[in-house]
């Protein structure tokens, strides 16, 4: 996963900001909900080049998912 | 009758006097019935006896040093210990058996595992990794034949896995219906998935 660092760096700033009570709960939730969509769309992204893989040829290609900004 | 049959049927005289003639009888018959070899043997014995009898010091000596000495050829040839006892098992498996329950086995192998327990790990894993299929074999029949046990370990191997968020219970929820393959996910994407699951388990704590 080519942006899992940043998203590494933005838990570890969330985790201290959450021990120091800068951030409230409900904000950290939803703050960590967004890491989560994170790695569900690296998922899609892997599940999409194992299928591609798989396929060869035949494989549809999707543009959104082949953009290097989401690749696994 | 020649002289070693001599002695050795007075002693068998001696050793029962109130057997009476029928006694000497059957003790010249056994006389008879025994061949020159095994005469030889039996007064060999005898003179071995009361040799043991008359120097127990150096008899305890030399025994000490054969089992000094057996020791040594066992250590300079562990492999072909090793296999002689492999073989010998298979082919007395009963005994074996008996010997693999038995206290004995038990405090020796503990002893020696609480002595060089860091090397008997890992030969154990070279041992698992080299031969895949017997140890999975030997594995599954365990489990066929502890299902009580086999259902508590794994609980415990999953309670274990959950709490210290493993690898695999990373993987396991990553790859959860999605067709990916545990193999398919890259190390990074774990340690964010673990970050991620611990945070979510601190907010869900605090609420």
């Amino acid at each position: 996963m080519k942006n899992a660092q940043y998203w590494m760096e933005y838990l570890e700033r969330l985790a201290e900001a959450q021990e120091k009570g800068a951030i409230k709960p409900p904000q950290a939730v939803e703050m960590n909900n967004t890491v989560g969509k994170a790695i569900s769309l690296a998922k899609t992204s892997l599940e999409y080049e194992r299928m591609k893989q798989k396929l060869g040829e035949k494989a549809i290609t999707i543009p959104m998912l082949e953009s290097s900004e989401t690749a696994a | 009758m020649s002289a070693h049959s001599q002695h050795a049927g007075r002693r068998s005289q001696a050793a029962s006097p109130d057997t009476g003639r029928a006694g000497i009888g059957s003790t010249v018959l056994l006389e008879n019935s025994l061949s020159e070899d095994e005469r030889r043997k039996q007064l060999i014995r005898e003179k071995n006896r009361r040799f043991r009898l008359r120097h127990p010091e150096r008899v305890k000596a030399d025994n000490a040093r054969r089992a000094k000495a057996r020791q040594e050829w066992a250590d300079a040839n562990r492999e072909r210990v090793r296999e002689q006892k492999r073989q010998s098992a298979l082919r007395h498996p009963e005994t074996a058996k008996r010997y693999q329950r038995s206290e004995k086995y038990r405090l020796y192998h503990k002893a020696r595992y609480a002595a060089n327990s860091e090397s008997v790990k890992q030969r154990a894993k070279k041992w698992k990794d080299e031969n895949k299929a017997r140890h999975l074999e030997t594995v599954r029949r365990w489990q066929a034949s502890h299902p009580v046990r086999t259902k508590e370990l794994k609980q415990k191997c999953k309670r274990k896995a959950r709490t210290t968020l493993s690898d695999s219970y990373v993987k396991q929820e990553l790859a959860r219906k999605t067709t990916l393959r545990h193999s398919d996910i890259p190390q990074e994407l774990v340690e964010l998935k673990r970050a991620h699951l611990k945070i979510h388990r601190q907010l869900k704590a605090k609420k």
